[in-house]
């Protein structure tokens, strides 16, 4: 994806850059006067790609925290804890950048700037139609141009524009302290039309001081009087193309000022920042469009899409619904058949007219029919022929002799009471030596085609007599 | 709202939502109505079952009324109570009657006995009626002597399922076997009638 980094200072710049491999190409750069600016066309050149500006370092306050936990989680919520006490900013944003971990200890560059300053930052911007998808700072832009153009991790950046001078001590890739004050534009006043035509820039230190001059010199005094004294290299940025700042810092700077470098591309050094900024493959970039402060353009593709999304859902789940309901239609269809014909049948099998009506009407007449109570006159037990038969087989080869046999209904239906069952008990007296009268009980309490389990089978031993009672198993209904 | 939850973990849980939710309720819909598809099938299957365990007693009481309908009224008093039993024995015991040498003796006596008095006879308590049949219990006045044919006979004549006859159900039945081979039988029976 292209990134676009844009910065409005007198005029507008405008940087494009797109990462091949791990490189990064810049596919343009361009610079477009104020009052072009409403009859140019960047803004459609620039709206399908993501867009980034900065806020100014004054704007922003930087803090450094350093934390220790044992997981992400964890870190997470100390983090959110730690950066609150930090400031009594109100209405602030906190963008938290993890710059390394090391020894279970992780080290934070805290950039917190304020609704205030972000809505006045944006609303510069909207009035030339951009609505920037990242907003940065323009320190950090100066630190990512610096390691890009001269692989420079550590040492001062200075841009100096038409409207703004931005100081910035970069100490291990990141922005250390930074600091601005009013640009350059004061020396263009100073410039004669012969020093215009002039191709080589001219020596600042050779223009007449002024009280602008001083003042301009003495706010980037306080800048370096407040860091250590120890020589860096310079990487000197900005609207460079008729003025010399170099003896300027060289001169006054002394005790600061190892060498300074003018990579190329200097006059685009903020923008190619920002688009550097914005491409974010780090994921070391600010980004103060957070939450509430989130870029229409974003929304809105998130919109679309999650629309999409939902839309895509919502026609392959309606597709899939009836899809399927076809299918479960037509087994529905299929089995209501098949149960129409089942009942149909089986009412004429019994002479009965069946009469297709609603499933359910069917279904509960049918289930009625079926659940009506056992026709009671129906004889359920053993017949006595039968018992006698069973008997009979039962007492050959057993060696004993029956000398009395009791059958007796004790319970069957009758009218006034139907719903008593058959039970039929048997009550039987024989003879026969000590262990096969055992044996022979036994034997009838093994049975399992005559004997109910159900109940108790009785066996009194008397002198040279045995008395032997059980219940009858009702006799299943058999097919003819 | 999606300015609210636009961090990266509240996003990706709305995109899940988003897609989720009408695959969601799609599934649901379908589960429901495959779950009703289901019970209907297993409520078919079950009345299915059921008509068939159900179908022999249909049928069995289907085949009872039409066997015992417009029965016999008079069934035990023409086919049991005529009976006569130890057949055997009778004969054999009739030649001994006009013997001179068994005038007056136990086998003249045992002749008069299964000959006149050894027969089913039964009384009858009030009967009950209901819309479909009519019931009436019946008492064997005196035991009587049998052997194995008379009694395969009898059970035959009670129990077996026969076109016109009333249903008779041996409700109480004794035997008590004798010094010979036969036994004292002892039964009292349930006749039903249909309309």
């Amino acid at each position: 994806m292209e990134t676009v980094g844009i910065d409005l200072d007198e005029d507008l710049k405008l940087a494009c850059v797109k990462k091949k491999k791990n490189n990064y190409q810049i596919r343009f750069l361009k610079s477009i006067v104020k009052k072009d600016l409403l009859k140019s066309k960047f803004v459609k050149q620039i709206y399908k790609k993501r867009t980034c500006t900065g806020v100014e370092a004054n704007d922003f306050i930087l803090h450094e925290l350093k934390l220790k936990a044992k997981n992400n989680s964890i870190l997470e919520k100390t983090l959110s804890f730690q950066i609150k006490p930090l400031c009594h900013l109100v209405n602030r944003i906190d963008f938290p950048i993890c710059q390394k971990k090391e020894e279970g200890k992780s080290y934070f560059s805290v950039f917190t700037t304020t609704d205030e300053s972000l809505g006045k930052h944006l609303d510069v911007y909207k009035k030339i139609s951009i609505d920037p998808d990242y907003v940065s700072t323009i320190p950090s832009a100066l630190v990512r141009f610096a390691k890009y153009a001269t692989n420079t991790t550590d040492g001062f950046l200075i841009n100096v524009s038409k409207n703004r001078t931005t100081l910035v001590w970069m100490e291990e890739g990141k922005v250390k302290k930074a600091f601005s004050c009013y640009g350059a534009s004061f020396l263009s006043k100073s410039l004669s039309v012969a020093d215009l035509s002039n191709k080589k820039p001219i020596n600042i230190l050779k223009v007449k001081k002024n009280s602008e001059f001083i003042l301009f010199s003495q706010k980037v005094g306080t800048f370096f009087l407040n860091l250590p004294k120890e020589k860096k290299a310079v990487i000197l940025t900005g609207d460079l193309v008729h003025f010399d700042f170099i003896p300027f810092f060289k001169e006054n700077f002394s005790d600061w000022v190892q060498n300074i470098v003018i990579p190329e591309n200097s006059s685009f050094a903020i923008s190619i920042g920002l688009a550097l900024e914005g491409d974010n493959s780090d994921g070391k970039s600010v980004q103060f469009r957070q939450k509430k402060w989130i870029a229409k353009k974003f929304i809105r593709k998130i919109s679309v899409r999650l629309a999409s999304l939902f839309l895509f859902s919502i026609a392959g789940s309606i597709f899939f619904y009836f899809y399927k309901t076809q299918i479960i239609d037509e087994e529905d269809k299929r089995i209501t058949s098949y149960f129409n014909s089942s009942y149909l049948l089986d009412q004429k099998r019994f002479g009965n007219e069946g009469k297709i009506l609603s499933f359910n009407e069917n279904y509960s007449n049918w289930n009625k029919e079926l659940n009506s109570p056992a026709f009671p006159y129906l004889f359920s037990g053993p017949k006595v022929k039968d018992f006698l038969i069973w008997l009979d087989a039962t007492t050959k080869d057993a060696g004993v002799k029956i000398t009395k046999i009791h059958y007796k209904l004790l319970s069957f239906p009758k009218i006034g009471s139907l719903k008593d069952p058959y039970k039929i008990f048997i009550e039987m007296e024989y003879t026969a030596d000590k262990i096969v009268a055992r044996n022979f009980y036994e034997k009838i309490s093994e049975d399992k085609e005559m004997v109910s389990k159900n109940d108790k089978i009785i066996w009194t031993p008397q002198e040279q007599m045995y008395k032997l009672s059980f219940f009858c198993k009702p006799t299943p209904l058999r097919s003819k | 709202m999606i300015k609210k939850i636009l961090s990266e973990k509240k996003l990706y849980s709305l995109t899940i939502s988003v897609l989720f939710i009408p695959i969601f309720v799609s599934f649901s819909l379908i589960y429901l109505k495959e779950k009703k598809l289901e019970d209907k099938a297993y409520m078919i299957q079950l009345i299915g079952q059921k008509a068939k365990t159900n179908y022999l007693l249909r049928s069995s009481v289907k085949d009872f009324l039409q066997i015992h309908k417009n029965s016999d009224q008079e069934y035990i008093e023409n086919t049991l109570e005529t009976l006569s039993f130890l057949q055997d024995e009778v004969q054999s015991l009739k030649p001994l009657l006009n013997h001179p040498a068994f005038q007056n003796s136990i086998s003249q006596d045992r002749y008069k006995q299964l000959s006149t008095q050894n027969r089913l006879c039964f009384t009858e308590d009030q009967p009950k009626a209901n819309k479909t049949c009519k019931e009436t219990s019946l008492r064997q006045k005196d035991p009587i002597e049998v052997d194995k044919k008379d009694l395969a006979t009898i059970l035959q004549l009670i129990e077996e399922e026969k076109e016109k006859k009333p249903q008779l159900i041996i409700h109480n039945f004794s035997l008590e076997k004798t010094n010979n081979e036969t036994v004292f039988l002892t039964l009292d029976l349930l006749k039903r009638t249909f309309n």
